[in-house]
């Protein structure tokens, strides 16, 4: 009885381990921290923000952020990874920037995409006016922006008792009537809470206003 | 004595629990459904109940006396009966190992290994079910105690997720009962057909009576895990969100956050969609050796095995 019980466990195990990491290492990926969704006049830019670990100084983090532009957010992810050695890698994406026009039709296609490239339904979504701009001016205590901002919002959250519910799966299953925090860049303002300016809010799929 | 038949019954609950969830925790709620899933989920358990108590009563019926005591022709139009149940049991075989392959194809598993991993899961199926009905037993028990840690553990890690809004249980629009009818069926009551062989079959010793009441009950509390799953799922998202996702439990138990330092918690949920997959699949190829073993006896031992290769074969197709 013990072999017919233990040998199907050592089966399960070996057949887990055996199989159970990804092929690709971490590094022959880019790991995505944030990513934001512009508009341009040709059409739509996408930015991925990516941390960087140096071989030689392990402890010291380097940030690049990546643009791509095309006519859809497809397109221009693919212009993007064109100029690029690396796979992206969208599973440690903690922070979804919307930029202005991303309403209606847009904001479908940002969730059609988000969905398709496996982002976590758990990142932050926010509002600035800039995406790009957004990620590019950096952050101040936290390695990356993507890490940076939703640390801020767990902070404001637990200090003042408010409630944010912008996350992705929140914002996909509200109907397109949902509010996000907007975010300054880096730089405007002296403390890194006071960059929170406001709550960007979407009624029906279109931006009404800052409150 | 009673002790051994007490634990006998705890092991087919917790059989017949498992196999409940089987594949068809992966995918619900089901598209269409939408508004109304509460209902239409009792309503499945309600069919799936009703399915599996009465293929179990019939199959012990047609397959212990009617054919014990009858002529050949009577062996022949049960030859003709176990077809279509062999069939069955060789789809949903194929649909679970399908399922949790391209599940975890999409989760865990890197690309193009899917078909190594078959291999592996299959001949666990197949060695699960093969040997004495005691090891699939045991492992049924452990199995199923793991699920309900892990079921309860998860949900009561999603409650600060939870959205009051998402509670409130709509009556389901008679289209919309009618678009899930079919998923209701495929994926919940008609699995119950050769789980109910099974279990007909599958009786140890000759003469006894055998009780249906571990089958009512196992299905019963399968019934109940998957309604928290299901629950937490909804509670989460949102019927209409839920629906929209490929693997809905999975989502919703991949936003549950415990902190900095104890991260990934969902990993507990892998282990149950495998489980009871495995179970599911492990089911199958019993159902089939125990329904060639009623006609060629000695051919029962090789069935498993046999059933497994095919079912590889298919999985290379589809």
């Amino acid at each position: 009885m013990k072999n017919h019980f233990f040998l199907p466990i050592f089966l399960c195990l070996i057949s887990f381990s055996a199989f159970g990491c990804r092929a690709v290492e971490p590094e022959e990926v880019y790991l995505i921290s944030a990513l934001g969704f512009d508009r341009t006049n040709s059409g739509v830019r996408v930015s991925a923000e990516v941390p960087l670990t140096r071989e030689d100084e392990a402890d010291k983090m380097e940030v690049r952020v990546f643009e791509g532009e095309g006519e859809t957010f497809p397109s221009a992810l693919e212009a993007m990874k064109a100029g690029l050695a690396k796979q992206l890698e969208f599973g440690h994406c903690a922070l979804i920037v919307f930029g202005d026009g991303m309403e209606n039709s847009r904001l479908d296609e940002i969730l059609e995409c988000l969905f398709e490239w496996q982002v976590p339904l758990s990142a932050t979504v926010v509002y600035s006016p800039n995406a790009g701009e957004l990620l590019k001016k950096g952050s101040l205590s936290a390695p990356a922006v993507g890490y940076e901002i939703p640390d801020i919002l767990r902070l404001i959250s637990k200090e003042r008792g408010i409630l944010f519910q912008c996350r992705v799966y929140e914002v996909a299953s509200s109907g397109g009537s949902f509010r996000i925090p907007q975010f300054l860049p880096n730089g405007e303002e002296a403390a890194e809470v006071d960059r929170l300016e406001g709550e960007c809010v979407y009624h029906e799929k279109k931006a009404v206003g800052i409150e | 004595m009673k002790t051994k038949e007490g634990l006998r019954g705890l092991h087919e609950i917790a059989l017949v629990s498992l196999f409940t969830l089987g594949n068809t925790l992966l995918q619900f709620p089901w598209a269409n459904a939408q508004a109304g899933v509460t209902v239409s989920f009792l309503l499945s358990a309600l069919a799936a109940l009703l399915f599996g108590l009465g293929t179990s009563y019939f199959a012990a019926w047609l397959f212990r006396k009617w054919m014990r005591s009858g002529t050949k022709v009577r062996i022949v139009f049960c030859i003709f009966l176990a077809i279509p149940i062999c069939a069955l049991a060789f789809f949903y075989a194929v649909k679970g190992s399908r399922d949790i392959l391209s599940f975890l194809e999409k989760t865990i598993l890197p690309k193009k290994t899917g078909l190594v991993f078959a291999a592996f899961f299959l001949a666990v199926c197949a060695w699960l079910s093969r040997g004495p009905r005691r090891g699939m037993d045991v492992f049924a028990l452990i199995a199923f105690f793991t699920t309900l840690v892990a079921v309860t553990v998860l949900f009561l890690l999603g409650i600060p997720q939870f959205r009051t809004a998402y509670g409130k249980i709509e009556l389901p629009k008679i289209e919309a009962v009618g678009a899930s009818i079919l998923p209701i069926l495929t994926e919940f009551a008609f699995p119950m057909a050769p789980l109910g062989v099974y279990l007909a079959l599958a009786k140890p010793k000759r003469g006894k009576s055998r009780s249906q009441k571990p089958l009512a009950v196992g299905i019963l509390v399968g019934g109940a895990i998957m309604l928290v799953c299901v629950l937490q799922t909804l509670l989460t998202f949102g019927a209409s969100f839920a629906a929209s996702l490929e693997y809905p439990y999975s989502a919703a138990v991949r936003v549950v956050s415990v902190g900095a330092y104890a991260f990934r918690p969902e990993l507990l949920s892998y282990f149950l969609d495998f489980s009871a997959c495995l179970i599911r699949v492990a089911v199958c190829f019993s159902c089939f050796k125990f329904m060639v073993g009623r006609f060629l006896p000695r051919a029962r031992n090789f069935v498993p095995p046999l059933a497994a290769l095919f079912v590889f074969i298919t999985l290379c197709f589809v």
